[in-house]
């Protein structure tokens, strides 16, 4: 069993983290079920814990030039809007009314579908992200706003995109000596988002399958739209030809013969980058049916939105 | 190591082997408040709660090294706040306890619940205590007993 350390900076942590290699440990939500021992007894880690939930580096939520940052160990709660978490959050000034206003609905209602209230105050999107699991909300959200991950080592930073750094279930591109210190993307003024998770039980069940999408829209048109299916596949799964085959469309293409068409085509696009697998939680049969009705009700969303905004 | 909590507004001390130990056996063994329950032991159930810093936790997850220097609201706590004991009687008056295992864990629920939102709709109630597992009551008497204690309870949560 190794010793558990608690640094006081970011500096300090990158330190212990370059030199002993610990597990960094966020929320614990994940790290301490899978530790678990039996009842009555503490959990059994074999590798050294670097304890990285309170450092303020990686607390913060950040507004800045057109881009949100959200700190690695901001508590889902503040994501998903809980007042009483938000006012600790502003009080202890690791954000302010304006960033928190950024925050975009995706992400808000992806961290809200994670969990249950006491786990929400805990976990963290560094340790979803760092989980690498395909049903992971907050990661495919992450995916879906075309997230960069920051990660901090002892001598500077490295960016790269989210769903490059995931490798497959619980396996990602953090070196020895690194450390998630924050995620980073745009926030257009003109955003259209969907979020939908389903699972068993409304609280606490991990993802069977969920779909998270995010577009801009200028003068009723779709400019750019990423669509991130979670748990049908090792990895998050960006359905980028689906999506550009919707490039453009306007409140009338989802009427149009041709709009149909291409909507037709988008949908057998991504089928075909959906490939789920048969688990305890669900059945690949199962998995891809939802999948492309999670993206017909993305695009009624989709429709839905674009006739509002044309009315305006 | 040496971690110190203030418990339910008292400051103690406790040494502790090892970090990762959780904050759910420290207060039940160490300081003998027996008032959390491990159910699940891995925060599915609720049986654990606590709050943490003013947070509802699941406190068979938290190793004692994160707990160090926080306040712990642990259910006994509760119990001698006018608020705990708005909620016991809404709780006893609407049956939302039966067998009682759960029935710490859900005050504590309830109450994070209240803290943040002090008139929440039967909605609200469900999602507040979705992380709290009753095999007895059917959940109906304890949202009852939730919004009993909103309004018997009005002026309380702040």
């Amino acid at each position: 069993m190794g010793m558990s350390v608690r640094p006081v900076d970011l500096a300090e942590a990158l330190i212990l983290r370059d030199e002993s290699g610990a597990l960094p440990f966020a929320g614990g939500t994940d790290l301490m079920v899978r530790h678990r021992a039996k009842n009555g007894m503490g959990p059994s880690f074999q590798k050294s814990l670097l304890f990285v939930d309170h450092l303020p580096e990686l607390r913060r939520v950040k507004w800045d030039h057109g881009e949100l940052e959200i700190g690695a160990a901001v508590p889902m709660a503040v994501l998903a809007d809980d007042p009483r978490a938000r006012k600790d959050a502003l009080r202890r000034e690791e954000a302010s009314e304006e960033a928190l206003s950024k925050i975009p609905s995706l992400l808000r209602d992806a961290a809200f579908d994670l969990g249950a209230p006491a786990l929400r105050t805990r976990a963290t999107p560094g340790g979803n992200v760092a989980n690498a699991s395909p049903a992971g909300d907050v990661l495919t959200a992450l995916v879906a706003l075309d997230a960069r991950v920051i990660l901090a080592h002892r001598n500077g930073e490295r960016e790269l995109p989210v769903l490059d750094f995931t490798l497959g279930p619980g396996k990602t591109q953090l070196a020895q000596n690194e450390l998630i210190r924050a995620f980073r993307f745009p926030v257009p003024e003109t955003r259209w988002c969907y979020w939908r998770k389903v699972g068993t039980r409304r609280a606490n069940a991990l993802t069977k399958v969920s779909l998270g999408a995010f577009g801009t829209i200028q003068n009723g048109t779709l400019e750019s739209l990423s669509l991130a299916f979670g748990a049908v596949g090792p990895r998050i799964v960006l359905a980028d030809d689906a999506a550009k085959m919707l490039l453009g469309f306007s409140e009338k293409d989802f009427e149009s013969s041709d709009g149909k068409t291409r909507m037709a085509q988008a949908q057998k696009l991504a089928a075909q980058v959906i490939s789920p697998i048969d688990d305890q939680r669900s059945t690949a049969h199962y998995r891809k049916t939802v999948a492309l009705n999670l993206f017909e009700e993305a695009l009624r969303a989709l429709a839905k939105n674009l006739k509002e905004n044309t009315d305006d | 190591m040496t971690v110190k909590l203030t418990v339910n507004g008292e400051e103690r001390q406790v040494e502790v082997k090892d970090g990762t130990r959780r904050l759910l056996d420290v207060i039940r063994e160490d300081l003998g408040l027996t008032g959390a329950k491990e159910g699940c032991g891995e925060g599915e159930c609720g049986a654990c709660s606590v709050l943490l810093n003013g947070q509802l936790v699941n406190s068979c997850l938290v190793p004692i090294a994160q707990a160090d220097g926080s306040r712990v609201l642990t259910p006994e706590g509760l119990a001698q706040t006018p608020e705990g004991q708005v909620l016991a009687e809404a709780f006893t008056e609407c049956h939302g306890a039966q067998c009682g295992f759960c029935t710490p864990g859900m005050m504590m629920a309830s109450a994070a619940l209240l803290y943040r939102n002090s008139q929440p709709n039967e909605q609200e109630i469900r999602e507040g205590l979705s992380g709290n597992i009753c095999r007895c009551t059917g959940y109906d008497m304890i949202i009852d007993a939730v919004l009993m204690a909103a309004q018997k309870g009005r002026g309380l949560w702040g």
